[in-house]
């Protein structure tokens, strides 16, 4: 048992490690269950009588919706990228990433708003056919639009994911399928896809969850899932709410833990690697495939980012205001710190699990991660209250974590664990670990060997996740709002006042624009590393 | 060489980081002589800021704020409990400002000499909370409707507007304390079947925000809209052609001006249970309801004021005066979770 648990090397300095970050971001979690305790509140009675059925419903019908639209549209354009060499191919390749810049809910207005009465759908029409032309109009505020806008947001969720994983895939499989007579989409279906499903998988489980956190989006289209019921329950009495994240919280962790199992039993390697020779296509087959590939980042990025522009040309004071000169400030200092934290913790718990190869050291990095599962507002109660439960009675330390942003930082790093493992897991697993090993069978300590051998393998990975964490990080609202400290905005909060609150899009446009920015700088900055590297 | 990029980028982050903690240690009471009011807020308006600023002038004190959604600062408030540094809870509904009552949130204040101009359903009888600007919950149609049988919200249920009413969710607390209003001067029986014959007459499903029913009239989808008079003076002034073509395309009506008058909301507050700043924060109330800040609401942010003889902005006078719904505001937030439970019995999505 001993054994089974502690694998072969027992590195117990680097497990006692991981098991003590593990716990530290696990344990607040089970503040949420404090809710339990309020099963008779006559509210939750209600949601249950009359809502909960029709919420579970909903959330199923968009989690379905958007991921079926993120896979159409991340899953091909994946496979094309990594196989074929077409025009344009490496700048495509980096710019449809990008969308992941854009919040869902940034997406949802945007969209609305081209689409709407005063919008530049119905400009552009009558710019063209004169002013007396009886405009086309398409009402986009619908749930079916709603998941095609989650899925131009989200789909390079699936796209990266399932990228890195076509790019690895032995070619001289390919060939040998190919020599015995195999067609192209036979070829897809039947050899690339099956290997590409754990990527594809852990894509649609990302997408999953932020389909359903998002209340934003969800808010403004009326669409009422289940991050919408818990809402509703915090309207009726914010107390009542409490019960109903608890069941939440009971929910997504069977059900993450039951994904873990199937998970790891189904869990395929494949890590050899041959030459990364792209095939060549005729003229015409690469133009189209370059056309297609286009799109998605075309529709995630370049339209919201044209509307976006043209809506802040109206509101070019704003650049210059010191409140927004603060915010982007504010937003860059506040994303980066734990973007960090997050990639050593996610280093520590890979490199333990590779030195200390037992199933507890998996379990210890899969449980770390259920962060990513939990809705942001119900992440940032359950911090509080799991900080407030053990200061003194003057609360010192909790007020200090607040004004110093640790707290906020620290509900951070609980969420987006799970977007940095997930993205430094793949280049972990891909490096040989036959030099590391060569090296500590030489008396080499772990610690040395990490810095000198395993760490610049991977160092252009380790930059591409700060990247994302950062990125998502910038993004999210409801952890911000709830843990901030006085007098701070970033620009998530700034431009969920300016749309929710004075319902102007072109008030919020300088803000988005400006988050957007921020967010691809960081993608490019540190994708280019990784290119290089 | 790269290690050191790396080292510089942590370096400048973690100085970065430490300057704002000084920063912000020094806004709160340690380490500055200022008195200081810590106030969590469900107001984003810019003008707010503009009215704190000149406070803390005329006072010589210091006013920081944390904006963010009220059912989360009461969340906040709860869990910080007697450790909470905040002074001063506002937000821009009734129903919370009740719900910090219930919770037990606030402490008893004495009422600010500015409060006499004000009418006493406004603020709360046992003196934890007052109210300092109101909206109107109106009913628009379009120029061309014939709305001659329109006069109260109760008409809204007659089988001849049929498909043709805009109006957002139930989600909004201003819906939430229409309904609320409906029931105080009704009762719940006849309020769900309010909520109904509402559902029944609308032209879909309801969704996206005020500015969104306005233009559903403008576009012809939709004849009637209940929408919030703050909104329609943004619409009025907008700098997007087509939204003040909208808004220009569009009839206010004043509902039950014959009878009980239009229902009203308060944007308002009360100092927090645990608020050692009791005094400053009273003059911060009396501040807010004197003639020259109320001035500021009306002009700058459509409300109204609630002050009485202040004037409203000349956008929104053009509506006309009407006659408001008089029923004590508490009530009004007493009755607002019953309110979201008929909305639910009755299909309101």
């Amino acid at each position: 048992m001993k054994k089974f648990l502690l694998g072969k090397n027992k590195y117990l300095g680097w497990l006692l490690l991981a098991l003590t970050l593990t716990s530290l971001l696990f344990f607040p979690l089970i503040f949420i269950l404090e809710g339990l305790g309020d099963s008779s509140n006559e509210n939750v009675q209600h949601i249950q009588q009359y809502l909960l059925w029709d919420l579970i419903r909903t959330t199923i019908r968009m989690v379905l919706g958007t991921v079926a639209i993120a896979v159409v549209l991340g899953l091909p354009i994946a496979y094309l990228t990594a196989t074929f060499d077409f025009p344009l191919r490496r700048l495509l390749r980096t710019a449809n990433i990008l969308p992941i810049a854009v919040p869902t809910y940034i997406m949802a207005f945007v969209y609305s708003s081209i689409f709407s009465v005063s919008g530049s759908f119905i400009k552009l029409q009558l710019y063209i056919f004169g002013e007396d032309f009886m405009p086309f109009r398409i009402d986009v505020m619908r749930e079916t639009w709603l998941m095609l806008f989650l899925g131009f947001a989200l789909f390079p969720y699936v796209y990266s994911a399932c990228l890195a994983s076509f790019s690895i895939q032995n070619k001289s499989l390919d060939e040998a399928a190919a020599s015995l007579g195999a067609g192209a989409w036979k070829r897809f279906f039947k050899l690339h896809l099956p290997l590409v499903f754990p990527a594809l998988l852990s894509g649609i489980a990302l997408v999953t969850m932020e389909v359903v956190n998002d209340y934003g989006a969800m808010s403004y289209f009326n669409v009422n899932t289940i991050t919408a019921g818990i809402f509703q329950a915090k309207q009726m009495d914010f107390k009542s709410s409490v019960y109903l994240s608890a069941m939440v919280f009971i929910g997504i962790f069977s059900f993450y833990m039951l994904f873990y199992f199937f998970k790891s039993t189904k869990k395929i390697t494949h890590l050899t690697t041959s030459g990364n020779n792209l095939k060549q296509l005729t003229k015409f087959k690469r133009i189209l495939i370059t056309f297609f590939v286009a799109i998605p980042c075309l529709l995630g990025f370049i339209v919201p980012l044209m509307e976006l522009l043209y809506l802040a040309s109206f509101r070019l004071s704003t650049l210059t205001s010191s409140r927004f000169l603060i915010t982007i400030f504010n937003s860059a200092q506040l994303a980066i710190i734990p973007a960090i934290i997050v990639v050593i913790v996610t280093l520590i718990l890979l490199y333990n699990q590779y030195i200390n190869k037992g199933r507890l050291s998996e379990f210890l990095s899969y449980l770390s991660t259920l962060g990513y599962a939990i809705p942001g507002a119900i992440i940032a109660v359950a911090v509080m209250a799991f900080v407030i439960y053990f200061d003194s009675p003057e609360k010192r330390f909790y007020h200090w974590s607040i004004d110093a942003l640790v707290l906020l930082i620290f509900a951070y790093i609980l969420r987006f664990l799970a977007v940095g493992y997930h993205t430094l897991e793949g280049a972990f697993l891909r490096i040989s670990h036959t030099v590391p090993d060569a090296a500590r069978s030489l008396g080499a300590s772990p610690l040395k060997t990490f810095f000198r051998i395993s760490f610049p393998i991977i160092k252009p990975a380790v930059l591409t996740t700060v990247a994302v964490v950062m990125v998502d990080i910038l993004k999210e609202l409801p952890i911000t709002l709830l843990l901030q400290r006085f007098n701070f905005d970033t620009l998530a909060t700034v431009t969920f006042e300016k749309v929710k609150i004075t319902e102007s899009v072109r008030d919020a446009s300088p803000y988005a624009l400006l988050l957007i920015f921020v967010g691809t700088i960081g993608v490019l900055l540190l994708m280019g590393k990784e290119n290089k590297g | 060489m790269k290690k050191l990029y790396i080292f510089h980028v942590l370096l400048l982050t973690l100085s970065m980081q430490s300057c704002f903690v000084d920063q912000n240690t020094a806004t709160n009471n340690s380490g500055d002589d200022l008195p200081t009011l810590n106030i969590y807020t469900d107001r984003h308006y810019p003008i707010d800021d503009t009215i704190f600023r000149k406070f803390e002038k005329q006072y010589g004190a210091k006013i920081n704020v944390v904006k963010g959604k009220s059912e989360d600062l009461l969340n906040r408030i709860d869990k910080e409990g007697a450790a909470t540094k905040a002074d001063i809870f506002l937000t821009a509904d009734v129903g919370r400002i009740y719900q910090a009552k219930q919770s037990g949130f606030f402490q008893p204040m004495q009422l600010p000499e500015n409060i006499n101009f004000v009418p006493d359903y406004l603020y709360d009888e046992d003196g934890v909370w007052v109210g300092i600007t109101k909206r109107a919950r109106v009913i628009v149609h379009a120029k061309d409707f014939d709305a001659s049988n329109l006069n109260d919200y109760e008409d809204l249920v007659l089988p001849e507007f049929k498909g043709q009413i805009a109006v957002r969710s139930k989600e909004n607390i201003y819906n939430q304390s229409l309904l609320a209003a409906i029931i105080a001067n009704n009762g719940e029986d006849a309020a769900l079947e309010w909520v109904k014959g509402v559902v029944a007459n609308m032209y879909q499903s309801p969704k996206g925000n005020d500015r969104d029913q306005v233009k559903a009239i403008y576009v012809g989808d939709a004849k009637i809209a209940i929408v919030n008079t703050y909104y329609l003076g943004h619409l009025l002034t907008s700098d997007d052609a087509e939204e003040v073509k909208a808004a220009q395309s569009i009839q206010v009506l004043f509902p039950n001006q014959s009878n009980r008058g239009t229902h009203i909301n308060v944007s308002g507050g009360g100092v927090l249970q645990f608020s050692e700043n009791l005094e400053l924060a009273e003059k911060l109330f009396n501040f807010l309801l004197s003639e020259e800040v109320q001035k500021l609401y009306a002009e700058s942010n459509f409300e109204f004021p609630a002050r009485k003889g202040v004037p409203s902005s000349d956008i929104v006078s053009q509506w006309g005066k009407f006659k408001e719904d008089d029923t004590p505001l508490s009530k009004i937030g007493e009755l607002n979770t019953q309110a979201i439970k008929l909305f639910d019995r009755g299909g309101w999505k």
